[in-house]
């Protein structure tokens, strides 16, 4: 079943993205079956369909795992606290991934 | 002088001392005076009244709540864009101590956003410049300078002495090591970092389920920017400086934060300029505050516990790869290279070639040859072909020497392009060696 949701990009993740900071998406599960699709079944489609830019381990590392310093905000919650990488995805999902900052 | 002249001038010296003792014991001057070791409650000078009078007239802060105010004693670590303006409503709220600490002096390029400072401060320790600044504007607080970096071995005697920390630092180690002593030494921390158009800020430390720094970063982040490099829009960092203030007067006049523990984030220019996002919790597998934790503070302080190691020492230029002196040349040899045929490929983003470049060079920026977008897969086949169809040599350059060391091993070694040089030092050396009009930024 494909999920509409909403990605965003900021911190300078956006830069991987063709400088886009929201995109639209229609998602289905990754193996096809009627299941919604997860927050890894979402980043698996980034790398593969949306990233054009080669630098797959400035988004992801070991795989399909996000890398340490990007934080993962779904409907302004961080990930922790509804599943992280398991999360199912539901209609109309705001998914942030943010870089981390540190100047000051 | 007749006996009558000294008799008088006594008297009226006495008079001044006895003056000068009720200043002293009322706090007026600008000697140390708002001791929080006292246990008793101080009370507010008469010029305080009016000085504070607006903030008390503020329920939710009152009279208790000033008094409060004067009895916290806040250390905010980082003089910079964030230090700063968080500073300045430190001191005019009225703390009773304000701890600075920052090793830095000042520089041309702070002036914008750190505005504690002027022009004549260049050159000058942050801290004293703040010291005097601040005093000039707010006597009735205890300033305490620490003129020193952020370090293992200094870092407990310093965050013991006060109530709350501010981390106003610019670099990921001096992140974790203030995230895990004020964990340790259960001070609340509000830490707040900026970048290009965009803010964080996160109150740490508060509660009992209150997160630490390092239960919402457990890992440390493999790719920094810095202001340097990235750039920085001086509002930015300046709200979120302003924000840490607040949060510090929101503790000391004991509006703690929400129950559940949040992140603010700004974004000044694009999408949703704020968010107020719910964070992670005390996470029970935290190194330092979880059920078993395995960082104490005399594993920092004896430095068993590497923060350089920690953070991966990914931060410093040792991430460039080394070019063979035969594959480099100097800004000067560039100079005279200039006359005869060649292809100059400058690798910095296209926002600093605008802001000044070399004439006749090409613009092409490093992320577009380590990411081969389209775009760039296609400039750089042009350039290549040039090079390789003429047979001239391809110096490449970038603002310090560093990225233009990546892009010429790549060059080498991914597109076997044996005439390609690095120009050492880059632009930075171009305009200190041969150009002095060139602008540096």
């Amino acid at each position: 079943m494909a999920v509409p949701l909403t990605v965003e990009f900021s911190g300078g993740l956006e830069a991987l993205f063709n400088n886009e900071r929201s995109i639209n998406l229609s998602l289905e599960s990754r193996d096809g079956s009627e299941n919604s699709p997860t927050i890894t079944d979402l980043v698996v489609y980034l790398c593969e369909k949306v990233m054009m830019d080669k630098r797959r381990e400035l988004f992801v590392i070991d795989g399909y795992h996000v890398r340490p310093g990007v934080l993962v905000l779904i409907n302004d919650a961080d990930w922790e606290l509804v599943g992280e990488e398991n999360y199912v995805i539901q209609p109309g999902d705001e998914i942030l991934f943010a870089s981390t900052l540190h100047g000051g | 002088m007749s006996r009558d002249d000294i008799m008088g001038e006594i008297a009226r010296l006495k008079k001044r001392i006895s003056e000068l003792e009720l200043e002293l014991e009322n706090g007026s001057g600008d000697l140390d005076k708002t001791s929080c070791n006292n246990s008793a409650v101080p009370e507010l000078d008469l010029d305080e009244y009016v000085r504070y009078g607006r903030q008390m007239l503020v329920p939710e802060v009152g009279k208790s709540g000033q008094i409060a105010i004067k009895q916290t004693k806040v250390l905010v670590v980082g003089a910079g864009g964030l230090g700063c303006p968080a500073l300045l409503y430190l001191s005019g709220a009225g703390f009773g101590t304000i701890g600075i600490m920052d090793h830095d002096t000042v520089s041309l390029s702070n002036l914008p956003r750190q505005t504690l400072y002027s022009t004549a401060s260049i050159g000058k320790l942050k801290v004293d410049v703040a010291l005097d600044e601040l005093r000039s504007r707010n006597a009735n607080v205890k300033y305490v300078i620490h003129p020193v970096a952020a370090m293992h071995n200094n870092i407990f005697e310093i965050v013991r002495q006060y109530d709350i920390v501010l981390d106003c630092t610019d670099t990921p180690m001096t992140r974790y090591l203030l995230g895990d002593v004020t964990r340790l030494l259960n001070k609340p921390l509000v830490s707040a970092s900026a970048l290009r158009t965009e803010a964080q800020l996160v109150v740490l430390n508060v509660g009992a389920d209150g997160p630490c720094y390092r239960c919402v970063f457990p890992d440390p982040p493999q790719y920094v920017e810095a202001c340097s490099d990235a750039g920085i829009i001086g509002p930015v960092v300046a709200v979120a400086g302003v924000l840490q203030a607040l949060e510090a007067i929101k503790l000391a006049s004991g509006h703690q934060a929400g129950q559940e523990p949040t992140m603010t984030l700004l974004s000044a220019i694009h999408g949703r300029p704020w968010r107020c996002v719910r964070i992670r919790g005390r996470q029970k597998m935290c190194m330092v505050c979880g059920d078993a934790p395995i960082v104490s503070e005399s594993d920092i302080t004896t430095g068993k516990y590497d923060y350089a190691e920690f953070c991966g020492g990914s931060l410093d230029s040792s991430q460039y790869p080394d070019i063979d002196s035969s594959h480099s040349i100097s800004v000067r040899e560039l100079h005279l290279q200039m006359k005869s045929p060649h292809v100059l490929l400058d690798v910095r983003d296209r926002t600093q070639y605008e802001i000044c470049s070399l004439p006749g060079s090409i613009s092409l920026p490093l992320s577009d040859i380590l990411g081969s977008s389209e775009g760039g897969e296609t400039a750089l086949a042009g350039v290549l072909d040039n090079v390789k169809s003429v047979s001239v040599p391809l110096f490449v350059i970038c603002r310090f020497g560093n990225d233009s060391r990546t892009a010429v091993q790549l060059l080498r070694t991914r597109y076997r392009l044996a005439n390609a040089f690095n120009v050492m030092g880059g632009l930075y050396m171009w305009s200190e060696h041969v150009d002095r009009g060139f602008p540096m930024y």
